[in-house]
């Protein structure tokens, strides 16, 4: 070694004391020495544990006998590293690279964009089949019940006509295999007015102002096969999935400090993955009304009327008209309903 | 030995730049990785906020290793999952999953303070947890129990408890800190605290109780509306709690609590102001929402400096006489035995 070697000063930490002790580091053939009052110690380079460095936190120099060496991240320092041949890990390296911190962000969101848009629905898809049909019953009773204390009232339909639109929705040929097994009840939908909802286990409640507001039945029925696309394509389960993954997500990177707003970009989310699930059952219900001679133009009529303020606060309201739409309107779940009438009623 | 008392302040020297680049680098390993980066990410976090840590010319250092982390966190995970799961497939044995967690929980805890007192280190020297696991139950699991049964006024001295067993368990080196720590002032803390959030959420509902019954009368059946107000009014209530009551409790608490610990004649304080704490929870909160949590490491950043700072060493002499533990007195605490690996639960 050349004379003019770098020395650097160090405290040194004996891991037996407290006490610190000044010394001064040099490099010599591999090893470390190390000099200081009372102190001498050489040590081959490659048992030696060098701590990663922080920004302007001093460095650490770890012995294997526990003993470390505090000595500031300086040019000194960093002259004596290149002459050791040390070099940092890469993660170390991008950590305190500005275009490597840039581009991590840009890969952050790409990568978080390919699993909002693509692996998480294919996750969720996954999942949603192998959940248990005793489970989703039991899931599918569950909201039932909820939504008959909370929200709806008994149907005052005739039975002759409940049974009436039961059979023709049993008589439906569906387009996939396995067929869902169906099941209809009817509610008075009370605030959720003109609807139908299915429930995982093919569960079907439709509203009697659903039956008020159709002009004909195979309205009704257009409603319905878009609902059995719902069941089909385990639409309830996925957005479970996907919506409980995102909150989780979200609750963990915007971390305590705003735990109250992490539930934002949750709900942004799902509005955007049911808003897709509405898509897959338009093509579902079209492909299903054609196949069993029905026009999906039928499906596309009473979403034009139920999309329709007036008429559906008509129906659903228990004090008459409103005066401007319901709040849910502005966060609407469905995508543009036109968007969706042009798509159904085709070229 | 001459006596100096001058005060020594802990500085934090971390910069929010370079903790930027590791937190950016870091999650995007993360995300890759589906998670199981965070072990390394937990330990280079780690290592920045203890390295940046100094206490009268020396830095604090962390040993943790990422593969102990990542057991803790697996195994965190594993029982997390498998309460969600029982608690979907069947409520009754969710119910037996709870007891087992409950259970279990204080032992785990009780591991995860002797893990991370086991890896903190500074001048060389270990720190070490000697609380008992009995001590353990008391805190996790009995004093938790009399919370529910005194229907929340047990609280305050649930705090107590769980303070004491932390710090006044905690050694450094041979020597032992000692927490001196009055229950009367923690009621104090927290009966000031449930006075003032007491008033605020009168304040918040009565003032939007206004509000709700003035939209209800303009217009009937705005069933929605009054429902976005309830839930408007819950979101003011939780913000001005965050604000107005949790820091003040925080500050009050870390200043108590550090102002009456004890390492052999060494004595401490902390000067945390409330007003301050709370000026930097909301100005991080600000930031975090507006930068889509960009500014998240930098929250992280100056509300770690600002509470490490306030805290001031008050020696009794020369920090250079702490011994280590020798061999034989960690086999007696069973250190060496014992597996350790750290459970992230948020103390």
């Amino acid at each position: 070694m050349t004379p003019s070697d770098p020395e650097v000063d160090a405290l040194y930490f004996d891991g037996r004391s407290s006490r610190a002790c000044a010394v001064r580091l040099s490099l010599a053939g591999g090893e470390l020495l190390l000099l200081g009052e009372g102190v001498e110690r050489r040590e081959a380079l490659a048992v030696l544990r060098l701590s990663e460095p922080l920004g302007r936190s001093p460095r650490l120099i770890t012995f294997p006998d526990g003993a470390h060496c505090e000595l500031p991240d300086d040019a000194v320092f960093r002259g004596l590293l290149t002459q050791s041949g040390h070099r940092d890990a890469a993660v170390v390296r991008w950590q305190f690279s500005r275009t490597a911190v840039l581009a991590s962000l840009v890969a952050l969101v790409a990568c978080l964009l390919m699993v909002h848009e693509w692996l998480l629905p294919q996750l969720a898809r996954r999942l949603a089949e192998g959940v248990p049909e005793a489970l989703t019953e039991r899931l599918s009773d569950e909201t039932l019940d909820m939504l008959d204390v909370n929200v709806f009232t008994p149907s005052s339909l005739p039975v002759a006509r409940q049974q009436a639109l039961t059979a023709r929705v049993l008589a439906l040929t569906q387009p996939d295999v396995p067929a869902v097994r169906l099941q209809l009840v009817f509610r008075k939908g009370g605030r959720m007015g003109a609807n139908a909802l299915a429930l995982p286990s093919g569960l079907i409640v439709v509203t009697d102002e659903l039956v008020a507001l159709a002009r004909n039945d195979d309205e009704i029925l257009g409603v319905l096969a878009q609902e059995i696309g719902h069941v089909s394509q385990r639409h309830g389960l996925r957005l479970a999935i996907e919506s409980s993954a995102i909150g989780l997500f979200a609750a963990w990177y915007f971390g305590d400090v705003s735990t109250l707003l992490a539930g934002a970009p949750a709900a942004l989310s799902q509005a955007h993955y049911s808003r897709r699930f509405e898509r897959e059952a338009d093509t579902f219900a079209a492909r299903l009304m054609n196949a069993n001679g029905l026009a999906p133009a039928a499906l596309a009529n009473i979403l034009e009327r139920m999309d329709a303020p007036s008429g559906v606060a008509q129906e659903a309201g228990p004090g008459g008209a409103k005066t401007r739409p319901a709040p849910s309107d502005y966060f609407s779940t469905h995508p543009l309903t036109e968007e969706r009438i042009r798509d159904l009623r085709g070229p | 030995m001459d006596k100096h008392t001058t005060a020594l302040p802990v500085a934090f020297t971390g910069q929010g730049r370079d903790y930027f680049g590791i937190w950016a680098v870091n999650l995007l390993l993360t995300v890759l990785t589906f998670g199981i980066y965070s072990a390394w990410a937990k330990v280079r976090r780690m290592h920045f906020f203890y390295r940046h840590t100094r206490l009268a010319g020396a830095a604090f250092d962390y040993h943790g290793e990422p593969l102990s982390i990542l057991k803790g966190r697996t195994l965190a995970f594993l029982m997390f999952m498998g309460y969600q799961l029982s608690a979907e497939a069947e409520p009754l044995l969710a119910v037996l999953v709870f007891l087992i967690l409950m259970a279990v929980m204080p032992w785990l805890l009780h591991r995860s303070l002797c893990f991370r007192m086991h890896n903190s280190s500074y001048r060389g020297l270990r720190f070490v947890f000697r609380g008992s696991v009995k001590q353990a139950y008391v805190v996790f699991l009995g004093l938790p129990l009399l919370i529910v049964v005194s229907l929340g006024l047990a609280f305050p001295l649930w705090i107590h408890a769980l303070k004491v067993y932390q710090y006044g368990s905690s050694g450094f080196g041979r020597s032992e800190f000692q927490c001196a720590l009055s229950r009367v002032e923690i009621y104090r803390i927290y009966l000031v605290a449930g006075v003032v959030a007491i008033g605020v959420t009168v304040a918040i509902t009565l003032l939007s109780g206004l509000g709700i019954a003035e939209t209800l009368s303009l217009e009937e059946g705005a069933e929605a509306a009054s429902l976005m107000m309830v839930l408007g009014v819950a979101l003011v209530v939780g913000l001005m709690m965050m604000l107005c009551v949790g820091p003040f409790v925080a500050a009050s608490v870390q200043n108590v609590v550090w102002s009456g610990l004890s390492l052999g004649p060494h004595r401490f304080v902390s000067a945390v102001s409330g007003r301050r704490l709370a000026f930097i929870t909301l100005t991080n909160l600000l930031g975090v929402v507006f930068s889509l949590g960009l500014y998240r490491p930098f929250a992280e950043l100056r509300l770690m400096k600002y509470r490490l700072e306030s805290i001031s060493m008050l020696p009794d002499g020369d920090l250079d006489d702490f011994m280590a533990r020798t061999q034989a007195d960690l086999a007696a605490l069973g250190e060496e035995a014992a597996e350790m690996f750290d459970v992230d639960l948020g103390l």
